[in-house]
């Protein structure tokens, strides 16, 4: 479900009316229809935090979509015009460090959320060195979904210059107006939303780390330029032998998919499973780190008889570090 | 190019911000006590740096002159870098500024005589070696050199400084400045080149190849010493052939048994600056490879990956004429 937010009842006034809303007992400022919820906030990063935190506790949200109005810190920016929001910044008076990007589709523009009303010149000055518009809830907004992962999108209707010709009395008589924009800018835009694409399922039965470790590989492997994950799956299935099991046909077909992304990786274990065979014919084994990162190796070996011992003095003079260096330094049948 | 330019105010009189400003007359100007008043004080996402890029001249304080990173250049000798910018106008996808600033805003400093006097300074700690000093640590070193005029006052140090090296890596064409001075002998323009796909999928706003060899040809036929970095190589599968066509176009365009060194390195990121980067652009093929994190922090590929990637394309390079001895691997033990 979507939740459109708001700061006041005033921007929301038309979008209940329209989009027939009602409002839910028990959740001042919360109101519902078939399949989106509009909550209104109040005014300020506070009564943001606690009311949107509760609502994204208690009901299913996949987006949030925050609509109101803005000033223009800047004159460049024109009057009544929309913007969608890109990053936005917070001053309580100084500036906060944390920003956020939102998932904005279109280019945008970036806004500065202000704890305080912005009614003097020189407060609005330093604001403008960080954005060109200011709010008073976004970057709470931002907060809060960015804990619980709800993507969210803001757009904003420059309504005023911020600074000392601000008038809040003013922008209350025009709230239906606004309303009224913000409610058709909605209408406009809210068809366009695009779903997002689901998990890739294996070809074959696997395991739930298997499955994590395919979806990682599809992921990468589909970044390569034309790239096609069916055709690769099913040359890499039909070149399996019969009768393998599905955990084996699993590994295999992971092992095929990793080359596409490391293609010395299997060279480099079978090279030194070959460097490693006089250790095991010993019955000993040597240990490497995970990714072959480390230039070292450990030798383990249970010692229970004086030939073990004989037989680990013989491995100096049949194995050689260098051989093993030549394989870390790229050295490799590939 | 800036949406705003901030001054700090003991700037207001500098000769080259004047100079500076008169190239950007649609810019917003705004004066600030310290830069760091405002750059670097929110989070900006790297990516702003395509819509509202903004400009800061200041003068540098803190340190001015940083010992590079082990490996960082030509081994056995060492390393410094001075900082007389912060961030670049070009957008490449590996670049480590997104994740080690908290603003792409650009910062130009000004105050090049003090970085000299310090530069000095260390070269005298160090009587007995060949001091290198690197531009182009935080930003391109010649990006936006015709604008700061900044080479001439450098120019000056090192030709009195005969035993101590300049490094100017840009990924730029721009040596309208580099043309106009006599070459030094311990001067070393270095380019840093991918092949033609990369230039333009992941060096964002970089020069096509083909001006990059035009412009290294020219300042090689003027005498200026030249390096040639290729650095991150990124792998795909046509890694190796596109290396080779780039290695045969280089040598079509310039001697290269003339450039005095050549650097090989592949892909690699802090852990932060990976995680920004993949956030930034996680649609890149630049990330359709396996990555490890290694003991040292450094997020590469696995140890036999890169070593097989870069000995193939050392023995490309001699082959197309490069002398093995001028040629090092960074980043690699």
């Amino acid at each position: 479900m979507n939740l459109l937010v708001f700061a006041h009842r005033g921007e929301a006034q038309e979008f209940i009316k329209k989009l027939s809303m009602k409002g839910v007992s028990g959740h001042p400022g919360l109101y519902l229809n078939e399949d989106t919820a509009l909550l209104i906030t109040g005014e300020g990063i506070y009564e943001v935090f606690s009311k949107l935190g509760q609502i994204l506790g208690e009901y299913s949200i996949t987006k949030v979509f925050n609509l109101g109005i803005a000033g223009a810190l800047e004159k460049s920016i024109r009057l009544n015009s929309f913007h969608e929001i890109k990053t936005v910044y917070c001053h309580t008076g100084k500036p906060q460090f944390q920003s956020f990007t939102l998932n904005s589709e279109n280019s945008g523009i970036d806004v500065i959320t202000s704890s305080e009303r912005v009614l003097d010149d020189s407060y609005a000055n330093e604001l403008s060195n960080f954005a060109p518009l200011v709010d008073r809830e976004l970057w709470a907004i931002a907060k809060v979904c960015d804990e619980c992962s709800i993507p969210l999108r803001s757009f904003k209707l420059v309504s005023d210059m911020a600074g000392k010709s601000t008038d809040c009395f003013d922008l209350k008589e025009k709230a239906l107006e606004f309303s009224t924009r913000l409610l058709e800018f909605w209408l406009g835009i809210e068809g366009d939303q695009e779903e997002d694409p689901g998990s890739q399922e294996p070809p074959i039965q696997m395991s739930f780390t298997q499955k994590a470790k395919y979806r990682s590989l599809v992921k990468a492997l589909g970044l390569k330029e034309g790239f096609d994950l069916a055709s690769f799956e099913s040359k890499a299935l039909a070149e399996m032998k019969e009768g393998l099991s599905s955990k084996q046909k699993a590994n295999l077909l992971l092992e095929a998919m990793e080359l596409g992304l490391n293609p010395v990786k299997l060279s480099t274990k079978k090279q030194f499973e070959k460097l490693s065979t006089p250790v095991q014919a010993i019955g000993a084994r040597l240990l490497f780190d995970k990714n072959f990162e480390k230039k070292k190796f450990t030798l383990q070996m249970e010692i229970n008889d004086q030939k073990n011992i004989d037989n680990l003095s013989k491995l100096s003079e049949i194995l050689k570090f260098s051989d093993f260096e030549k394989v870390w330094n790229g050295e490799l049948d590939v | 190019m800036f949406e705003n330019i901030f001054i700090e105010n003991s700037l207001k009189d500098h000769p080259r911000v004047e100079s500076i400003l008169s190239r950007f007359k649609n810019s917003n100007v705004k004066y600030l006590e310290q830069y760091d008043n405002v750059w670097g004080r929110v989070k900006k996402p790297y990516l702003a740096k395509r819509t509202n890029l903004n400009l800061f001249l200041a003068n540098k304080k803190g340190q001015l002159v940083k010992e590079a990173p082990n490996a960082y250049g030509v081994k056995g000798e060492r390393h410094f870098y001075f900082i007389h910018a912060f961030n670049c106008i070009y957008e490449c996808k590996y670049c480590y500024l997104q994740g080690y600033f908290n603003s792409p805003d650009v910062v130009l400093f000004l105050n090049h005589d003090e970085i000299a006097a310090e530069m000095k300074r260390v070269l005298n700690q160090h009587p007995d070696e060949t001091v290198w000093f690197h531009a182009g640590e935080f930003s391109d070193s010649l990006a936006l050199s015709h604008i700061t005029g900044e080479l001439e006052a450098y120019w000056n140090f090192f030709k009195q400084n005969p035993k101590a090296k300049l490094e100017l890596r840009t990924k730029s064409v721009n040596i309208k400045r580099l043309e106009k001075l006599e070459p030094l002998e311990n001067v070393y323009a270095s380019f840093s080149l991918s092949p033609e796909s990369a230039t333009k999928q992941i060096d964002l706003k970089t020069p096509p190849l083909k001006a990059r060899i035009n412009a290294i040809a020219k300042a090689q036929a003027q005498g200026h010493k030249i390096g040639i970095h290729f650095d991150p190589v990124i792998y795909k599968d046509e890694v190796f052939e596109e290396y080779e066509e780039l290695f045969m176009a280089l040598s079509e365009g310039i001697d290269l048994g003339a450039v005095s060194y050549f650097s090989l390195g592949v892909v690699r990121f802090t852990p932060q600056v990976f995680n920004e980067a993949k956030k930034n652009y996680p649609d890149s093929d630049m990330f359709a490879a396996q990555f490890v994190r290694s003991s040292e922090d450094i997020v590469r590929y696995p140890r036999s990956m890169r070593a097989w990637i870069l000995s193939k394309l050392k023995d490309s390079l001699i082959k197309s004429g490069a002398k093995e001895q001028r040629v090092y691997l960074c980043m690699e033990d």
